[in-house]
Formats: structure tokens, C-alpha cells, sequence
């Protein structure tokens, strides 16, 4: 039973929990069992908290003992990356200059997490500060992708992607900045969606872009996405750019997607993403599968983006210019590392200086770097 | 790097040759309950760090929300001045790295503040008015504070450590910077200090802070440059800052003028650079050169959206300000009928308060006046005192001045009474009934007094019959004498006349 | 298009309080080509006329009342801190700069 309960999609545990087929603290055992079988091959988990974990367990189903209505999801454990704050847990953002840094309050969705009643099995690997693309600039060491262990899962958000792939959690926590969320769920075979700006809070998410960072589901199944984005998603008044409006009905929204019947669905298809570049194959899959949203009913559009020429350029600006001001925190003097330059009067200004070379791998430094220089004027 | 003589030029001098231009940058710590970005409260107490928030505290993950209070304080600065209100702006951020901003970038409003093209009337001492050209005023958060220990008497340099609290980091502050204020010339310093005098006015009559610059809730910095002439370009300046209180304002000006004279004077250039007041000396020092090196990479702030203040809110606000100090100054000295010159004396002696609580009370202003100038100036003068803690109320003064009123005292006695009340003797009714200060009003008692001095000076009834006025007063004094000064002196001219008269 | 140098670099990693080896240096000259690169390419629409944008939102005016919330409790503020006396966070000496 409990291997079989790793392989099911997350929507499905609901139903057992909500039919008392199982508990959640069941449900939570089997998966630290199946993280301590596999994660010293995979790599995607920073910190398990077992203990945790199942404390939260026991109180969801104490509570759905009591009678006391649930979301949809309570009880099903979930990973979260580890750019994410968790209150009492260690939040390293994979960074060595965060190593031991255990935060004093839990970032909004997290506390939406926590009061669904979803155990939260550990924090998961990523590329340090979320820059990369195959979470090999981890400062923990790279995570491997469960379909091939000689393979990246990638990045910035692997750990979630493969902790999700190998059945450690039916659910995780990602984030992205330019397509952390997405990629890995492309190179993994599981489902990573990025939302809308602005639809998830990004309060206690640690920043690398703010006008670009977004939090959003991996999960295995879109249904799944679906349920876990609803679930956190949402206005927060803590978070000055959420959007004030609830969100769609995505899981309705979803549910219906999964009968095959796409009639009056109108997809657009963005024309300058065609062309050149891509992997031999992608373009082949990718014209596959519009014809599939046809052929199950959908309309095809085409739109136009002209912009999207600019696009890269803007964001090798945009991007590194605001992680450059987020990362200017990390200095040794509040939190986290402090290194004292080894020779030379200890001023204030040296240790900072001497913290961020020691501390920051060489992507952060060659991303916060550019980002000085691009806000200079000229 | 100290200076040990620096060469002055005596300020007439210096103001005969070269003309200044100063420029003032003023910070007032908003009076909201929470900070700028975030909830943390605002208003906290002596242990350090015990009113921080992830925001405030610069943590991994926390984001900053603005205050609406401090949104709606800063307007109604900014109407005070006169200025134009954004119909939108942004937040910026200014980056630099310094202990004591926790996430080493300042949010601030850098080439869209909310308000900006304003104006002030300021009033000199003597009457003078004068008008300060206000640039912009934005909104910004506060710095938290460094203690530097050990080294030489805590100053920074060979300090061993450094300690921070975060109390202030977050705190609402507004920045309003005038335009470089040209033609004040040798009153430059006078209007330095006169101007952020009536700022700090303006924010206590607006309610937007407590504004004592002894607490460091209003801090001033004096740019100061000079030319050779009122039509040159402007010379190169230099930054004073955070002079602590009005009076240091009008010294560091005077200074930095006789200073830069000096270096010019003798072929040099003034170099653009930071300089610190001493209260002891009143000197300026050498801080950090000021270079255009100071990179602050401003850019908008991703985490905040524009502030769009709508007009209908402008409005609401602008009619909700309370009636501004010149403004009331203006109304006070109609209503009262003063001179110019006696309004501001008042206001100069700081007894503008005082007067309108006497007269609250029921005095005529012009007797309100002429007590507290007079009488109650000059006591509390020799003690040393403000005139607001010497133990006399507004409502003895009125009282006292209803006595004089009803005739049931003079001014002499009046005087008396009003010693008496200093003394702790009680209300001034109390005090004339204890010492028996009344107006003899009983025209027997004072016929007998004036029959009196009339026998003892026999020919002056004489004197009087021929239609020699004088010696009346002569009379008039013995009985003033006789009496203690507690005759009504008009009807014992009466009297004596009548006596006289009567052959 | 001249490389930048490596005192340009340096004078970067100084401004973001990065020590650097000498050799990162000198690859970092090299990399900061792209962001030359972008802002001339991004400038062919990015002209003057055009209203800069600074958020991907149509948000305005999103502020919050001015009520006080309880504060982090002081052993949270300093729990992380490298190090601390009497309530405070005790950090080196500042030199060479002015409160």
C-alpha cells in the first residue's frame, strides 16, 4: 500500500483522505520512506523534516476527525523550495551564505499551506539564489534527474521537479524568474506551471527579480497544478504587487480541460516563437500537439508578440539589475555567513566585501556584477 | 583629516565681497503609529531591536507595503508649501551599502516626488519677509542607528565595534529641499534658521510630527556656496549636516561664509564636500568628500505600484488643514489690533500662546499684551525661565486684569497683586483681600485723607483758589501716600478740588 | 567594441562589495559584453518618447491602514545574528564613511 500511495496524483490522495481510505500521517510516513530510500541518489531535498512533518500530519487528521471542514488537499504532503521562508526550518535559497539561517516567519504561501493542513515534508534543492538552469550552481551539490541519474533535472528548480518525478511528494513548490518553474518540468516529465504575476503572493519568497519572480505548483498531474495554485494563490495585502482579484476557476477549469472536449476553447500560438534554434524534434512535438488541442476541438489563433524580438535583451537587463539591489542584504552583518578578510583592518565594509566572495558562488557574483554595471548610467 | 587653524574672514566682510547661496534639506519623522513599509509600531521605547519586522528588519523574503497615513501626512506638507501634488509617482531605490539600512538600499522617491514646485513665506525677526523656493518634498524611510564603541570618545573613526538598532529603520520620513535660495545675502543665515523654524511649525500645526529637533525628529542640512557677485554662476557648495538645533543653523552658515571666504580669498577653491557643525566651537570640520561617485543606481521600486493620489483626495485633505501659523498670526494680530512691531515682539518672545489663552480667559488683548511683555517678560527673564513656567496662569492674568477693570485696583496695585501671585500667594483676588491691596473707593475715608494733607499744607489751598494747578499734585501724592497707593488718584483730584472749591 | 577593463570591473565589484580574485576579474570584463549588448538592442524601441514602464501590472495606489502589529520578538531578531550585545547587532569598525 505504501508504495502504491507515492504513485498516486495528489488529487487522488484527497480522495482516499476524504473517504478515510487513509490518514495523513500514513500518507506522510510512506513518502519519508520512499525520500530516505531514493534521495541519496536523487539529491532533490536541503532538509527533511520528518518530525514536522508528521506533527502536521496528525493534527490535519485530528481535525478531520473532529468533523471540521477541509480543503481539498489537506493532508498531502508537499515539498518546498528552498527560496521559499519557512518559519523554524532551515531556508538556504541554496546558497552557502544562508547556510544554518533558520527564518522567523513563514512566507504567505506557506502559511496558506500550513493552515490547509498540508505536511511539509522538507526544503528542496535549487540553483543558488535561483540563478540556472540546471541546479548544478547549488552550493549543496547538483540534484539528478530520477529518469537518468546522469542527467540534470534542470533548473533553477530541480529539486522540486525531481522530487516530484521520483514519487518523494505528489506536490512541491517552485518558483521562477524566467522559466525555473517550466523547464524542469519539461526535463523531468512532470507538470510545472508558471502563474500570471502577481497571482501568487511573493511575500517570503526570497528575491532574485521582483518585477519578474513568481511562486507556482509542480505536480504530476495538471489536475493537481490546478488544486495546489488555487490553494496559495491569491490576493495578500502583504505583497503590494498581487493582483486584487481572486483567481479563475482553475481546477473546474482543469477538470473540464481533462474531458478531451475543447470545443470553444480558443489557444493562441505566439508566431515569433517559431523559427529557428530549437533541438531537433521540439518543433516536431510542438506542432504535435496543437494538433492535438485541435483535433480534441480547440480553436487555434495565432497572436503576434513583435516585441518578443527584445525580449531576451530586456531580461538580461531587467534581471540582473534588480537581483543585484535583492542580494545587496546578504552581507554578514544581520544573518547568515560573516567572513573576516584575512588580513587587513576589519572594518565594516571589508567583511562585507570578503562574506558576499566567500559566500556567493560564481553565478551570483557574475549575475549581481552585471547588474551593478547595467544600472550605471550611459 | 582635522583642520587645526582655519583661516576666517570676518563675516561683514565676507558678505561685502561675495554673495551667498544657500540651500536647505530638512527631514521630519512622521508621527504615524506604524512604519513607513511596514506594521512594526512606530512609537517605541528604549530597548534596542524591540520594534523591527521582517520588512524593517531587511530579512530574505519580507516585501513593503506603503502606510496611508504617512501617504496623507506628506500631502498635506506638501499643500502647507504651496506645491503641486503628483498626480503620480513612483518609489525608488538607493542603493548603497552602510550597517544601518538592512537591506542595503534606502527606499525613497528619487525624479517623481509627491510633491514638488512649492513655496514658503518666511518672516525674519524684524518683519522681513521672505521667500523660499521649495524644489520637492518625497517620502522616504529612516536609517536605524549606529553606536560606535570604543576608539576615541565614540567618534567613528578608530572606533573598535559597531552595535545597530533597528528601532527607527522604516520610520516615515518626509525630505523637503528648497531650491538654491539666492538674494539673502549678509540675512542668509537668519533665513536658514528662520525658515526651518517655521517649517517645524508647520509640522506641529499640521500634526504630522512632533517636530523637536532636539529628538532628532526634524534634522536640517545647510548647503552653503558663494560668488563674487549676484549674477555670477554659483560657486561650489558644501553640506552641512545634521545641525541640531535653529540656532545652529544661522552659526554653521555664518561660518561656512567666513570659511569659504577665507579659501577664496586666497586663490582656492572651495572643495565640494561634507562637512560636520560643532555645537562647542561652532565650527565646521572636513566630513567625506562629496563626489559624484556616490553611485546610487536609483531605480523605480519593483515591490511597490505608483501612488496615484486622486484629486478628489487632494481636495478632501486640503480642506481638512488646519489653519496654518502665519495665517492664525495674521488673523491674531487683526483681531487684536496690534502694530506690526508688537505682534512681532509677541511672537518673537514666544508669547503668542500665552496671549490668546488670556484672552480666552476674558482679558482685552492689549492688557494681555502689556502684562506678559512687561511685567511677567521681565520676571521671568531674571529668573531665568520660559514664560510659560513661572506660576502665573493665563486666567490670573485676565482675572487680574477685571480687578483693574471694575476699578477696584490701579496699576500700582495690580503690580503688587501680581507679585503676590508669583510669590504663591494665591489667585489675585485672593492675594489683594489677603494684603488689603483694594482701591480705597469710600469717599469718607478719602475726604478725611485729603482734609488732612490739605491742614498740612496750608497755603497751598491758597495757591490752588488763585488757579494754580500745581500744587493739586502735590496733595494728590500725600494722599496717594497716606493711602498706600490704594486711592483712586482721578477722584481725589476730585476731591481736593471739591474742598478746595469749598472754601 | 572595446572590452571593458579590469579597473572597470573592479570599480563594479567595489560598489557591490565583492571581493574578487584576479582572475575573475578578467572573465567578468568579458561578461559584462552582454549587458552592453542588451541596452543597445533594447534601445533600438527603448527610445526617449517611450514612457518607461516599471511594473508588468495596471496596480496603482495598493497601500495598507496605519495600525501597529506586534514586532518580531527580540531572541527571533537575533537569532540569526553572527553576532550581538545588549539587544544590538555588534558588527567591525566603519571606517572612512560618516553617519
Amino acid at each position: 500500500m505504501s508504495a502504491e500511495l507515492t504513485r498516486r496524483s495528489a488529487a487522488e490522495l484527497a480522495a482516499l483522505l476524504a473517504s478515510g481510505e487513509t490518514s495523513s500521517v500514513e500518507l506522510t510516513r510512506a513518502h519519508l520512506d520512499r525520500i530516505a530510500a531514493v534521495d541519496d541518489a536523487v539529491a532533490a531535498f536541503l532538509h527533511v523534516d520528518a518530525e514536522g512533518a508528521l506533527a502536521a500530519a496528525a493534527e490535519t487528521d485530528r481535525r478531520r476527525a473532529a468533523g471540521e471542514e477541509l480543503p481539498e488537499l489537506a493532508g498531502v504532503p508537499i515539498a518546498v523550495k528552498d527560496v521559499v521562508v519557512t518559519k523554524g526550518l532551515p531556508t538556504t535559497a541554496g546558497s552557502k551564505i544562508l547556510e544554518g539561517w533558520v527564518p522567523p516567519y513563514d512566507a504567505t504561501l506557506v502559511e496558506r499551506l500550513r493552515a490547509a493542513g498540508l505536511p511539509i515534508l522538507g526544503k528542496t534543492n535549487m540553483d543558488e539564489f535561483a540563478m540556472g538552469s540546471s541546479t548544478e550552481f547549488s552550493a549543496y551539490g547538483p540534484t539528478r534527474n530520477p529518469w537518468d541519474l546522469e542527467r540534470i533535472p534542470g533548473g533553477s528548480g530541480g529539486g522540486s521537479a525531481a522530487a516530484v518525478a521520483a514519487f518523494e511528494a505528489p506536490l512541491a513548490i517552485g518558483t521562477a524568474t524566467g522559466g525555473s518553474i517550466r523547464q524542469p518540468g519539461a526535463v523531468t516529465g512532470t507538470v510545472g506551471a508558471k502563474p500570471t504575476y502577481g497571482g501568487i503572493s511573493r511575500y517570503g519568497l526570497i528575491a532574485m527579480a521582483s518585477s519578474l519572480d513568481q511562486a507556482g505548483p509542480v505536480t504530476r498531474t495538471v489536475l493537481d497544478a490546478a488544486l495546489l495554485h488555487e490553494l496559495i494563490g491569491g490576493h495578500d495585502p502583504r505583497d503590494a504587487t498581487s493582483l486584487p482579484d481572486p483567481l479563475g476557476p482553475l481546477a473546474a477549469a482543469a477538470r473540464e480541460g481533462a474531458t478531451g472536449e475543447l470545443k470553444g476553447v480558443r489557444v493562441g500560438v505566439v508566431a515569433e516563437l517559431g523559427g529557428e534554434g530549437y533541438q531537433s524534434g521540439v518543433r516536431d512535438r510542438f506542432a504535435e500537439s496543437i494538433e492535438l488541442l485541435r483535433g480534441a476541438g480547440a480553436e487555434i489563433v495565432e497572436v503576434h508578440c513583435p516585441s518578443f524580438e527584445y525580449a531576451l535583451a530586456a531580461y538580461y537587463l531587467i534581471m540582473p539589475a534588480e537581483a543585484s539591489s535583492n542580494l545587496a542584504k546578504f552581507d554578514g552583518m544581520r544573518f547568515g555567513l560573516r567572513v573576516e578578510p584575512s588580513d587587513g583592518p576589519v572594518t565594516a565594509e571589508r567583511v562585507m566585501a570578503a562574506t558576499r566572495g566567500a559566500g556567493f558562488g560564481d553565478e551570483v557574483k557574475r549575475r549581481v556584477i552585471l547588474g551593478t554595471y547595467a544600472h550605471k548610467p550611459g | 583629516m582635522t583642520e587645526t587653524t582655519t583661516a576666517l574672514v570676518p563675516y561683514e566682510d565676507a558678505t561685502a565681497r561675495y554673495d551667498t547661496v544657500i540651500g536647505i534639506e530638512v527631514h521630519v519623522e512622521l508621527g504615524t503609529r506604524s512604519k513607513m513599509f511596514c506594521p512594526a509600531p512606530a512609537v517605541f521605547g528604549e530597548e534596542a531591536n524591540t520594534s523591527v519586522s521582517p520588512v524593517s528588519l531587511g530579512l530574505p523574503g519580507a516585501l513593503p507595503v506603503v502606510n496611508e497615513a504617512a501617504v496623507e501626512y506628506a500631502i498635506r506638507i506638501g499643500l502647507a508649501l504651496n506645491c503641486e501634488i503628483a498626480e503620480t509617482c513612483r518609489f525608488a531605490r538607493k542603493n548603497y551599502f552602510y550597517p544601518d539600512i538592512p537591506k542595503n538600499y534606502q527606499i525613497s522617491q528619487y525624479d517623481e516626488p509627491i510633491a514638488h514646485d512649492g513655496w514658503l513665506d518666511v518672516e525674519l525677526e524684524d518683519g522681513t519677509v521672505f521667500r523660499v523656493e521649495i524644489e520637492r518634498a518625497h517620502l522616504e524611510e529612516d536609517a536605524g542607528k549606529n553606536t560606535h564603541v570604543g576608539g576615541s570618545a565614540g567618534r567613528i573613526h578608530g572606533a573598535e565595534y559597531s552595535l545597530v538598532d533597528y528601532n527607527r529603520a522604516g520610520i516615515p520620513l518626509v525630505e523637503i529641499v528648497t531650491r538654491p535660495i539666492t538674494g539673502a545675502g549678509e540675512r542668509a543665515p537668519e533665513v536658514a534658521r528662520a525658515y526651518v523654524q517655521t517649517l517645524r511649525d508647520i509640522f506641529r500645526a499640521l500634526e504630522v510630527s512632533e517636530a523637536r529637533m532636539e529628538r532628532g525628529n526634524v534634522r536640517a542640512d545647510v548647503n552653503v556656496s558663494l560668488r563674487p557677485a549676484p549674477d555670477a554662476p554659483f560657486g561650489t557648495r558644501t553640506e552641512t549636516k545634521n545641525v541640531n538645533s535653529f540656532r545652529s543653523i544661522e552659526r554653521a552658515v555664518r561660518f561656512e561664509v567666513s570659511r569659504q571666504a577665507a579659501v577664496l580669498d586666497a586663490g582656492g577653491s572651495v572643495t565640494q564636500e561634507t562637512r560636520h557643525f560643532h555645537e562647542d566651537t561652532g565650527e565646521t570640520t572636513s566630513g567625506r568628500v562629496k563626489s559624484d561617485s556616490e553611485d546610487y543606481r536609483y531605480f523605480p521600486e519593483p515591490d511597490l505600484v505608483p501612488l496615484a493620489p486622486s484629486r478628489e483626495w487632494v481636495e478632501e485633505i486640503r480642506a481638512s488643514l488646519p489653519e496654518l501659523p502665519a495665517a492664525r498670526r495674521r488673523r491674531l494680530q487683526s483681531e487684536w489690533g496690534f502694530a506690526d512691531s508688537q505682534m512681532r515682539d509677541v511672537v518673537n518672545a514666544g508669547a503668542l500662546d500665552i496671549i490668546v489663552e488670556t484672552v480666552a480667559a476674558g482679558a482685552p488683548p492689549a492688557a494681555a499684551r502689556k502684562w506678559w511683555m512687561g511685567e511677567l517678560a521681565r520676571t521671568a527673564n531674571e529668573r531665568g525661565v520660559a514664560l510659560a513656567e513661572l506660576p502665573v496662569t493665563p486666567a490670573h492674568v485676565a482675572e487680574l486684569q477685571s480687578l483693574v477693570d471694575a476699578g477696584r485696583i490701579n496699576d500700582k496695585l495690580a503690580r503688587q497683586a501680581l507679585e503676590g501671585v508669583l510669590a504663591g500667594e494665591g489667585t489675585p483676588s485672593q492675594v489683594v483681600e489677603s494684603r488689603g491691596l483694594e482701591v480705597v473707593s469710600d469717599d469718607g475715608a478719602l475726604l478725611a485723607a485729603v482734609d488732612e494733607a490739605l491742614a498740612a499744607q496750608p497755603d497751598v489751598v491758597e495757591k490752588i483758589r488763585s488757579g494754580n494747578q500745581g500744587p493739586v499734585g502735590a496733595i494728590i501724592g500725600a494722599v496717594m501716600k497716606a493711602t498706600r497707593g490704594q486711592a483712586d488718584a482721578a477722584r481725589v483730584r476730585e476731591l481736593v478740588l471739591q474742598r478746595v472749591g469749598e472754601g | 567594441m572595446p572590452t571593458l577593463d579590469r579597473n572597470e570591473v573592479a570599480r563594479v565589484a567595489a560598489l557591490a562589495r565583492i571581493d574578487l580574485t584576479d582572475a575573475e576579474l578578467d572573465r567578468l570584463a568579458d561578461e559584462l559584453q552582454v549587458i552592453v549588448a542588451s541596452v543597445e538592442k533594447v534601445s533600438e524601441v527603448a527610445t526617449p518618447d517611450v514612457p518607461a514602464t516599471s511594473h508588468p501590472l495596471p496596480l496603482v495606489n495598493t497601500m495598507r491602514a496605519d495600525v501597529p502589529e506586534a514586532p518580531l520578538a527580540i531572541a527571533d531578531v537575533l537569532a540569526g545574528a553572527p553576532e550581538s550585545e545588549d539587544g544590538k547587532f555588534l558588527g567591525p569598525q566603519i571606517l572612512g564613511e560618516d553617519a
